[in-house]
């Protein structure tokens, strides 16, 4: 049996020694595929939940809703100077941030793409990246093609798809985030600096990226080795970490007056800063939905303290910022901060590849975990937003 | 010996360092200055005040700030340390600052007497809270929770367009689910200008008593 598993190791270390382009195509392929399944998966799930309302089918651009619609708003019309949606006339599209609409932009004004299917259609396309970028940060840890399919199946039945099928900015930054480990573990000093600096202007969690580029550069010279050492590339790097988001800032103070709008605006929202601590332990004590997005974040913490144990500390630390990042304000949404991180996945992809007894049980939560979610996003649940 | 290749990579990276810098520098700066309205920075950045854009109607000083009512008085600018409105009218929150009130886009001289309709919060029961309107001020003991009159007499030397409720500390917060800090619950103000022993029965509501 050893002996067997042996020989298909050897034989795919053949393969890809025979050449590089065959698995990038083999990649490519399995995405496609993948992508098209998750499509499919989602579609039919959304159609049961029509048909239990009595309602027509969804048509795609109607799959955008709740953030989704804000996302519409940035791709028509760019950003607002002043708050003015909402009830109290206080809400603003500023803590959207542009690379994600941006990237949409170009279906609908070129197009003619309606702005919400635009980005229906632009988060789907990432989920192909994403994908393929995770199966690239994966790479040194594949064996064999069933671990490349394990992988991509990681990302495409992800417990919360619905969101790279629903005009979220998610699969957009999985791709760049998986991008710039992979360039991280590759020691790309620049090109990882580059994927952190399109991170940040993706989701605000993306800043966060800096803290594992710094910790994997001083890992690899520590602090003296590299003053001596004079690694500019290093320190550009670094500063272009958090270049998207410092670009966006300038231009909201340009437009608003206010650089720090995309945090302020959530005042519109009532969402305050608090204890991560007693925000979480509140989440618990609620109840229903609330308790479970506090375990969703207990969980991704314990990921993440695993990933430390085994050495991975970029991708925990990483991981345990952007769940504490917005633990300091609510609970509500962590599941998008915990199952749309490459690290989370990456901890969910060791442990199945080393216990593979596990896959069938991981299946079965992901994949009714992501049928309910796209019920629920099918019925308009603010559950799932 | 450098390659002149890599002369031009180091170049090229040090030009990109200093410009990065002035990028995150200039970040800096716009996040230490921002250009906003003294409304975006009470409500989006201090976040004292729970009023954005409100609607303004027309009334008489006199008649007075009706806080069970959308928007404010046409004779307010803003408010501040104040929470968002409810059937019988606002509670001031110190969870948005010790200073709950209003800035007035006119101001007021000589006499003035403040009729307000007000209740305390359990917190905020037999406690003394400071109104001062401009430079003046005066103690006011509420002894009810529930919504009483109560007047008080001002003599402004110099133009007052402030009017605001001055708590001594942050007050606990309402409930687990309610986490405002509320002190008063604020009915009604209204602003003559004379004295409280002129008003008569211009009070506003059934009765008026003398403050304590």
């Amino acid at each position: 049996m050893n002996q067997a598993a042996a020989a298909t190791n050897s034989q795919a270390r053949e393969i890809s020694s025979k050449g590089w382009w065959k698995w990038p195509v083999k990649e490519v392929l399995l995405s496609l595929i993948l992508v098209i399944a998750s499509h499919v998966f989602v579609v039919s799930f959304s159609r049961l939940a029509q048909w239990e309302r009595g309602s027509p089918a969804h048509l795609l651009g109607e799959y955008c809703q709740w953030d989704c619609g804000w996302y519409a708003q940035i791709i028509q019309s760019g950003y607002e100077s002043q708050p003015h949606a909402g009830g109290s006339h206080d809400a603003a599209s500023w803590h959207f941030l542009p690379l994600f609409p941006l990237s949409a932009m170009p279906l609908s004004r070129w197009f003619g793409v309606a702005p919400g299917l635009a980005a229906v259609l632009a988060s789907k396309f990432f989920l192909f990246t994403a994908i393929l970028s995770f199966l690239w940060m994966v790479r040194d840890d594949r064996d064999n093609l069933s671990d490349a399919v394990l992988a991509g199946t990681l990302v495409a039945f992800n417990p919360y798809v619905i969101y790279a099928h629903g005009g979220y900015a998610e699969s957009l930054y999985f791709t760049i985030a998986a991008a710039g480990f992979a360039f991280l573990s590759r020691e790309r000093w620049v090109a990882s600096g580059l994927a952190g600096g399109l991170l940040s202007a993706t989701r605000i969690v993306g800043v966060a990226f800096v803290v594992p580029y710094v910790i994997a550069s001083l890992r690899k010279y520590g602090i003296s080795r590299l003053i001596r050492a004079q690694r500019l590339d290093i320190f550009v790097g670094v500063l272009l970490c958090p270049a998207g988001l410092s670009l966006y800032l300038l231009y909201l103070y340009h437009l608003t007056g206010d650089a720090l709008a995309p945090i302020h605006s959530f005042v519109a929202w009532g969402v305050t800063s608090g204890n991560p601590v007693a925000i979480i332990g509140e989440g618990l004590r609620h109840g229903h939905w609330t308790r479970y997005w506090a375990w969703t974040a207990i969980v991704g913490w314990i990921a993440s303290a695993w990933l430390a144990q085994q050495r991975k500390i970029e991708m925990a630390v990483f991981l345990a910022l952007c769940i504490l990042l917005p633990a300091t304000a609510e609970v509500g949404g962590m599941p998008r901060f915990v199952w749309w991180q490459p690290p989370m996945l990456y901890a969910v992809f060791l442990l199945l590849k080393r216990y593979p007894r596990l896959q069938m049980i991981y299946a079965a939560f992901a994949g009714g975990m992501a049928a309910t979610m796209v019920f629920l996003w099918s019925i308009g649940s603010n559950a799932v937003v | 010996m450098l390659s002149s290749s890599a002369i031009m990579r180091t170049t090229l990276r040090i030009l990109l360092v200093i410009a990065l810098l002035g990028l995150h520098l200039s970040v800096l700066y716009a996040i230490l200055h921002p250009k906003v309205s003294p409304e975006y920075k009470a409500y989006f950045i201090d976040r004292t005040s729970r009023d954005w854009r409100p609607q303004h109607y027309h009334v008489l000083p006199q008649e007075g700030i009706d806080l069970s009512r959308e928007g404010l008085p046409d004779f307010v600018d803003q408010s501040y340390g104040i929470s968002v409105r409810e059937s019988f009218g606002r509670w001031t929150d110190t969870a948005m600052g010790l200073h709950a009130g209003f800035r007035l886009n006119r101001s007021f001289t000589g006499p003035v007497c403040l009729k307000m309709r007000l209740g305390a919060s359990r917190p905020m029961l037999n406690q003394h809270v400071v109104v001062r309107f401009g430079d003046q001020q005066k103690d006011l003991l509420i002894d009810q929770t529930s919504l009483q009159d109560y007047a008080l007499d001002y003599e402004e030397s110099s133009p007052a367009h402030v009017l605001e409720f001055v708590f001594p500390k942050e007050l606990p917060e309402a409930s687990a689910n309610d986490r405002r800090r509320v002190g008063l619950g604020i009915a009604r103000i209204g602003i003559f200008p004379k004295a409280c022993a002129a008003v008569g029965e211009e009070c506003i509501g059934s009765a008026c008593k003398p403050a304590k």
